[in-house]
């Protein structure tokens, strides 16, 4: 008896290994991050970004989907409260960054402040049925727009108009099954408060997300630093450790942290 | 001395006070089908010519209420207001596409496309008649048809300050103003609201008979004069609605 537990546990070990070992990938195209994660983020997964304002959850965000779009994979970034002309102006700053991406459609933009407006969802509070309209309209551009890369920025902003957090959790579990079911891989930005507990403004976003990567701040020696974690991904295996984050003309680099004299700042 | 004018039917004048005074407000209650939408032309038409004429519609096209003037014969040089049409192309229309959309989703090609603009603020169309009313030159004739639109779409206590504000404006410069609306369908705050601002009320009902219908117009209130109230019977014929 024994021996056959031992023998099923091998083979689930190997199961598992393989699983992992051949889920597609979704590569951010940020090199130490996507070593950080074994090649990637596991494809149709949804990803939390979370961290306070000046962490560089927008920069990674948009990245993600530069790089993505450079591979030739249609990435959508959803813009909640910034306008993408000025989102645009941002990125214009980095070398790996194409306007004529935008331009042709591989990199596209979307206003949800315009969306809101065409769906008459222009309120303070959303009722069940606008929820679900909204779930509705942004799977339909994924999947009619052949979406590969999301970036929902910031789901807090959405969140805030959420009545309760049964509704949150039902917007993000519906979203998140619909896009991943497409292979759509999204990285939700979350704002975190400074003096935020947990990984989400919520509770509920970083229960339910496949990931979490956690970006932060780090005083050391007078400076301020950017640091940046993956706390959780499901489906691949990947260093929990910190590090520090660089915002360069060439994207973000990422570095081991060096922890003596650090003070974590959130 | 008070001045009259008429209110365009001669019959129904002489059993008032030979007209009516300048200055006066008359709510005209209708039931559907009686004839309140022709009433209200008579009386539009019977200004033009002495008075400033404007016409405020909330529920027919201008095309409709000129051609109606015409088969009566009626000059119809009267500046028609139509918060009807308005109202559809500024919030209807806009709720239609939006119910579309929410049913649909958006398509594809109009997520790029600007939504409207913002600084297309929501109208508030009862502001928009008091406004129109406040330019008036004296003297004028004022037709609300009807005042329901406004009831079913506003505040109703700010329905009737708007009234208020109307029939201020008419006493003072010495207009006249005829207001349309349906009877028993309000609450009665908001109907004896009405009633006490008004001068006078009509109305008009039919009464189904062996082979037709009888057709009754009731004078329920004459400010000042309660022996003027009382029950004739009309016909319409072709110069409009006469007593018999």
């Amino acid at each position: 008896m024994k021996y056959w537990l031992r023998k099923l546990d091998i083979w689930l070990r190997i199961y598992y290994f393989v699983m992992i070992a051949t889920r597609e990938r979704c590569k951010t195209g940020i090199e130490e991050l996507d070593s950080i994660l074994n090649g990637g983020i596991p494809r149709g997964n949804t990803v939390l970004v979370t961290g306070s304002c000046g962490t560089g959850k927008t920069t990674l965000s948009l990245e993600f989907l530069t790089r993505g779009a450079l591979m030739g994979e249609r990435s959508m970034y959803i813009s909640v409260t910034e306008v993408p002309e000025k989102l645009i102006e941002n990125m214009s700053t980095y070398e790996f960054f194409d306007k004529n991406l935008v331009k042709e459609k591989k990199l596209i933009f979307v206003d949800l402040q315009e969306i809101y407006v065409k769906l008459g969802l222009e309120k303070l509070e959303f009722t069940l049925e606008d929820v679900n309209i909204l779930v509705e309209q942004i799977i339909k551009m994924v999947k009619e727009l052949g979406i590969k890369r999301l970036v929902i920025d910031s789901i807090t902003s959405i969140c805030y108009r959420l009545t309760s957090r049964e509704q949150i959790r039902e917007f993000i579990l519906q979203l998140g099954k619909a896009l991943s079911d497409m292979g759509c891989t999204t990285l939700l930005v979350s704002e975190l408060l400074p003096s935020a507990a947990g990984y989400s403004q919520y509770g509920v976003e970083e229960a339910i997300a496949d990931g979490i990567i956690l970006m932060g701040n780090l005083e050391r020696r007078g400076d301020l630093l950017r640091t940046i974690q993956v706390i959780k991904m499901r489906g691949t295996t990947h260093s929990r450790a910190k590090y520090v984050l660089d915002l360069t003309p060439i994207g973000i680099l990422l570095a081991p942290l060096l922890k003596g004299g650090s003070v974590e700042v959130r | 001395m008070k001045e009259y004018t008429t209110l365009g039917i001669e019959t129904l004048d002489k059993a008032l006070m030979n007209g009516i005074p300048k200055g006066y407000t008359i709510l005209l209650y209708g039931s559907p089908g009686s004839g309140t939408e022709l009433f209200a032309k008579q009386f539009a038409a019977a200004g033009v010519g002495k008075e400033n004429v404007i016409y405020f519609t909330t529920i027919e096209r201008d095309e409709d209420i000129i051609a109606t003037m015409k088969d009566f014969g009626w000059n119809t040089n009267i500046k028609i207001v139509n918060i009807g049409v308005e109202y559809y192309q500024k919030v209807l229309e806009k709720e239609l596409i939006i119910s579309r959309y929410r049913e649909e989703g958006i398509p594809i090609n109009e997520i790029f496309q600007p939504a409207r603009k913002k600084e297309e603020k929501e109208i508030n169309f009862l502001t928009k008649v008091t406004y129109e009313v406040s330019k008036l030159k004296p003297p004028f004739r004022i037709v609300i048809d009807s005042l329901d639109f406004f009831m079913n779409n506003y505040d109703r206590a700010k329905v009737i300050s708007a009234l208020r504000t109307i029939k201020a404006h008419a006493q003072y410069y010495g207009g006249v103003a005829l207001i349309t609306m349906l009877n028993n369908v309000y609450d009665t705050t908001s109907q004896s609201g009405i009633e006490e601002i008004v001068d006078i009320i009509l109305e008009l009902e039919m009464r189904r008979i062996e082979n037709g219908f009888e057709k009754y117009l009731i004078v329920k209130k004459v400010r000042n004069h309660p022996e003027k109230v009382g029950i004739f019977r009309y016909n319409v014929d072709k110069n409009g609605i006469v007593l018999v």
